[in-house]
């Protein structure tokens, strides 16, 4: 799973959302390292969609403007859960290495 | 007009470079995103929207283009093109091999006259037996074969290498085909494909007859008159129950699958064409010099990209056709419902 795609999930997960509240919703998860824009935020929800993983909750016109809010379906659960695991797998077996590399490096003699 | 109706004007424009269905579906949604986001004042999109919006809307447009063509009327037509491709380069290799009656043939037969039937067999035989990936190797060793065959004559006939373009053609094809269909559902239920393989063996029973009526010609150099004289060619029958035969096994395929079979042999037509009349006045000058003149970068790069572009205008045709013949079913139905 590519990181915009993980990173809208996560926001989704918060509870459901429309596009730009979205955008800011990542901006703050990722402390401003990651801005969503519009052409990449509605090619992610566009899969995401296609791949049953989010749904439309409700639409609504806001400044005679359609604004949809997104939420995420059982499956989209499952598979952030899924990659969440994963990903934290991986990050317990990078550090475990770091500790060791620095145990190794602090004992070995100067 | 305000700063942000300009700005938004100028967004809209961006979008039209989204594919209609997804202009419809987000398009107003992607409007209020951007210009939430928008600066105040803002009059121009900013260079990485435009970037992101344009990279996109490729990436949307190739994504569609790349599943219609996993649909599974393209995958039929691919296996029609792939079967009845590798088995008319097969019958073209062995038509070199055949004694004709009543001609003697004074030259040798090289290791290039029986590789390329062999090679064509393997591919044949391997696609019937649903080994797709073996079948995609030997076909693309196949087309390097076709390729080196005739690459053979380019330094003393390049006319002649122009002239057998469109069997590299259909070489490359078949092995595009095989490589398409490696991978995803097996196509199963293949229609109408006997009547292809009746009309291919007809037709070289008529080239056959042809040669040893008017020599080692190409059949096709002479229609019915030969230096001015009628000659009834008793080829031509056999021709015309070839294409009859060929006409009823593509109308046998079904409408999808029939317009799909011509979008994807229409490069090969396309490379005879531009043969024929983009370099009628090369391959003219080309046998009138001693030394023959050798095509340029600039030819060679046109001769490559014809195929491709022949197959991108053709699928976008079909593509079109399709829409529109579909909106017309539509507007009938909601008449006859009104």
């Amino acid at each position: 799973m590519r990181e915009p795609t993980f990173l809208v999930l996560t926001a989704l997960a918060a509870g459901p959302q429309h596009g730009y509240a979205v955008i800011e919703d990542v901006r703050r998860i990722t402390d401003g390292r990651v801005t969503l824009r519009a052409g990449t935020l509605y090619a992610v929800l566009d899969r995401l969609r296609g791949d049953g993983l989010i749904e439309v909750e409700r639409e609504e016109v806001v400044q005679s403007r359609l604004r949809r809010y997104y939420q995420l379906t059982a499956l989209g659960e499952r598979r952030l859960a899924d990659e969440s695991a994963r990903l934290r797998q991986q990050a317990a077996v990078a550090d475990g290495r770091l500790r060791d590399r620095r145990t190794r490096l602090g004992n070995a003699p100067a | 007009m305000t700063e942000q109706h300009e700005l938004e004007g100028r967004y809209r424009r961006l979008m039209t470079a989204y594919p209609w269905r997804h202009r419809r579906e987000y398009e107003e949604e992607m409007i209020g995103v951007l210009l939430a986001a928008a600066e105040p004042g803002q009059r121009r999109p900013r260079v990485r929207d435009r970037a992101d919006l344009l990279v996109n809307a490729l990436a949307v447009r190739l994504g569609g283009w790349v599943s219609d063509l996993g649909d599974e009327a393209w995958r039929r037509a691919a296996s029609a093109v792939q079967l009845v491709g590798a088995l008319f380069l097969l019958l073209v290799g062995l038509r070199r091999l055949l004694p004709v009656p009543g001609l003697t043939f004074h030259g040798e037969f090289e290791a290039m006259d029986f590789a390329r039937p062999a090679v064509w067999a393997i591919v044949l035989t391997l696609a019937l037996a649903g080994l797709r990936r073996v079948a995609t190797g030997v076909a693309a060793a196949g087309a390097v074969v076709e390729i080196v065959h005739v690459a053979g004559w380019y330094d003393y006939s390049p006319t002649q290498v122009l002239q057998s373009g469109w069997l590299v053609t259909v070489a490359l094809l078949v092995a595009v085909a095989s490589a398409w269909l490696a991978g995803g559902e097996r196509v199963a239920g293949r229609r109408g494909l006997w009547w292809f393989g009746a009309a291919l063996l007809v037709a070289i029973g008529g080239s056959v007859v042809d040669s040893s009526q008017i020599g080692f010609h190409d059949g096709f150099q002479y229609a019915v008159t030969m230096d001015g004289r009628f000659v009834f060619r008793f080829a031509v029958p056999l021709y015309l129950i070839a294409a009859a035969l060929a006409v009823w096994g593509w109308w046998r395929q079904g409408g999808p699958v029939r317009r799909r079979i011509l979008a994807l042999t229409a490069p090969v037509a396309g490379v005879a064409a531009m043969v024929a009349y983009g370099f009628a006045g090369f391959m003219y000058s080309s046998q009138r010099f001693p030394s023959p003149v050798l095509l340029e970068p600039v030819q060679w790069a046109i001769l490559v990209a014809t195929p491709v572009v022949t197959f991108a205008l053709a699928a976008i045709l079909l593509n079109r056709w399709e829409r529109l013949s579909a909106l017309v079913e539509l507007a009938r139905q909601a008449e006859r419902r009104g």
